[in-house]
């Protein structure tokens, strides 16, 4: 049997920042392989940002090991910047510029002549929605737009990773949608690596493959949900949309809003010990449904437990 | 420097160009300094009944000496020659400080506040490129403004004395030596400051103030003149521009090997 070693996009090893006498990342370590698209969810001030600014070589680490593509940002973070693409809440682009002329810009920063600067742009553009607003200046942009344009700048140079700090915060949820949308998009379409900070779950669950959960500077755990629900034993539930006549205590229905009802789900034979005894009592069941805990279940479970880390592979 | 970096200094030459606020901000000291005061005392000495002995105790001693041989006509040109060759040479110094610092402060901090340095940072553009370029355009447009400003203060100088039946002002060495070197090593050492300052400045107007080191020994050098305490050969004046370009170009070299991803 052939095995095959998954190639590394990013690598942290024991990875330590303290700013004054607060630790923000506390040793911590994973690996996000080639075409992941890895959510990296924790509240704020759990050290999110500034692993992002770490793996641009913006910050140094105190301790530890991090590498980008094989390249170790600290000592060549300009090489760093060729091959990544990043996107954070602080770094803005020329207000008194147009859409279309900030990108033109930047792409001859990423050393595009003329030509290609301006054919890069426009495709970049139509990419995230924009191409009709690009010779507004940036002045007059909604934060959504402002959004956009910036995940355009993002994709300027086609990056195979794509390193995102909260793309989707403070935007309305057809905004944030449309955001996630590309990303997938420009992900599938380049066959390209995301890793994705935020504290916005239910965006994350759209389109990661795998998780690390941070709180306090510290890894909660590591790998992909579904192994992470079986391993930590998270509940499934049983949600019933039925007229129940009798009392049905011994199943331990929680009445939900109206007809519904939820129960901790044992095992499959409960679904159908459930429905019979509704039927046979008099009542009518008009739906069931099985639904595993979402992202946001499992991670305020695990945040709030603060357990040991653990990783999935 | 990388020649991606070039980019950035056609760039922020542009948002200089299209700030009206900030050109009007570099060019009104400039325009007063060298147009209208100059004009004021020209008019001045030329309309009124000023005679040498009112400059008694500025003037050097040999000219003290012979006063009374001169002529009305030649005191009023002796006063308007010291206040050219004496007074207007500093204000030439001052220009590219207050330009510099302006422009530096604008660039740098300016961009770090509205988080659009933060994004040049995430270009492949080595931080110390990013440095030299902003460098780069600070010295272009304060250097421009100087020798754009002197050649037309020669001009509107020479209409009035012309006018005025004055002798024709005339430039010599020592304007050659203060326009090209001593000026541009006011303008580095004033934008690496500001620069280097732009580590703990929040704002723009912060960073500027750091500037006030250069501008202090330069207004000594404006009220020792004033008060005939300095008296600078031309040979001073080319070792002391040389030997300030030379200190200069070593802060620079010394700032950019220290500028990191913190400024």
């Amino acid at each position: 049997m052939k095995y095959l070693q998954k190639e590394k996009s990013i690598e942290v090893k024991n990875l330590v920042k303290q700013f004054d006498r607060k630790v923000v990342l506390n040793g911590i370590s994973f690996e996000v392989n080639k075409g992941e698209i890895y959510g990296f969810l924790g509240p704020n001030g759990a050290g999110k940002t500034t692993l992002v600014k770490i793996l641009n070589g913006l910050i140094k680490p105190d301790e530890g090991y991090v590498e980008v593509f094989g390249i170790s940002p600290v000592k060549y973070p300009d090489k760093v910047h060729a091959k990544i693409g990043t996107l954070t809440e602080t770094a803005n682009m020329y207000k008194y510029l147009t859409g279309l002329e900030n990108l033109m810009f930047f792409s001859k920063i990423f050393g595009m002549n003329d030509m290609q600067a301006k054919e890069r742009s426009l495709e970049v553009l139509k990419m995230v929605d924009m191409y009709d607003e690009k010779d507004k200046k940036i002045e007059f942009y909604s934060t959504g737009m402002e959004k956009r344009l910036s995940l355009a700048r993002t994709f300027l140079h086609s990056p195979k990773i794509v390193i995102l700090d909260e793309p989707t915060t403070g935007l309305d949820p057809e905004s944030a949608k449309n955001i996630n949308v590309a990303i997938k998009r420009y992900a599938e379409e380049n066959e390209a690596t995301v890793f994705l900070c935020t504290h916005q779950l239910r965006y994350a669950q759209d389109i990661c493959t795998k998780y690390a959960f941070i709180n306090n500077g510290n890894i909660i755990c590591i790998g992909e949900l579904g192994d992470i629900i079986k391993k930590y034993k998270f509940d499934k539930f049983i949600y019933i949309e039925a007229e129940i006549n009798h009392n049905l205590e011994e199943f331990n229905l929680t009445k939900l809003n109206g007809n519904e009802y939820r129960v901790i789900m044992k095992d499959k034979e409960q679904v159908s010990k459930i429905v019979e005894r509704i039927v046979l009592s008099g009542g009518k069941v008009y739906s069931v449904r099985i639904l595993e805990p979402s992202l946001e279940d499992v991670y305020f479970k695990l945040i709030k437990r603060g357990g040991a880390y653990e990783q999935f592979s | 420097m990388s020649n991606l970096a070039n980019e950035i200094v056609k760039k922020d030459i542009f948002s200089v160009l299209g700030n009206k606020r900030l050109i009007c901000l570099i060019s009104l000291v400039p325009v007063i300094l060298t147009l209208v005061m100059p004009s004021i005392l020209i008019i001045y000495v030329a309309k009124s009944n000023i005679e040498l002995d009112r400059f008694y105790s500025v003037l050097k001693q040999p000219i003290i000496d012979s006063m009374e041989n001169f002529t009305k006509y030649e005191q009023k040109e002796l006063i308007i020659a010291f206040f050219i060759d004496n007074i207007l040479p500093i204000f030439f110094l001052l220009i590219p400080t207050m330009s510099s610092s302006i422009i530096s402060a604008n660039s740098f901090v300016g961009e770090k506040e509205k988080g659009t340095l933060e994004t040049l940072y995430l270009s492949p553009i080595k931080v110390q490129d990013i440095f030299i370029a902003k460098v780069k355009v600070s010295i272009i447009f304060s250097m421009a403004l100087n020798i754009i400003v002197f050649f037309v203060m020669c001009i509107e100088l020479n209409i009035l004395l012309s006018v005025l039946g004055f002798q024709y002002f005339v430039p010599g060495v020592r304007w050659g030596i203060l326009l090209l070197i001593t000026s541009l090593a006011i303008t580095i050492l004033s934008t690496t400051f500001v620069i280097k300052s732009s580590k703990k400045s929040e704002t723009a107007e912060e960073a500027q103030q750091s500037a006030v080191f250069i501008i202090l020994p330069i207004m000594a050098l404006v009220v020792g003149q004033f008060a005939g305490l300095i008296f600078i050969s031309d040979l001073l004046v080319i070792v002391v521009s040389l030997v300030l370009l030379i200190f200069s170009l070593a802060m620079l070299i010394r700032a950019s090997s220290k500028v990191d991803y913190n400024c």
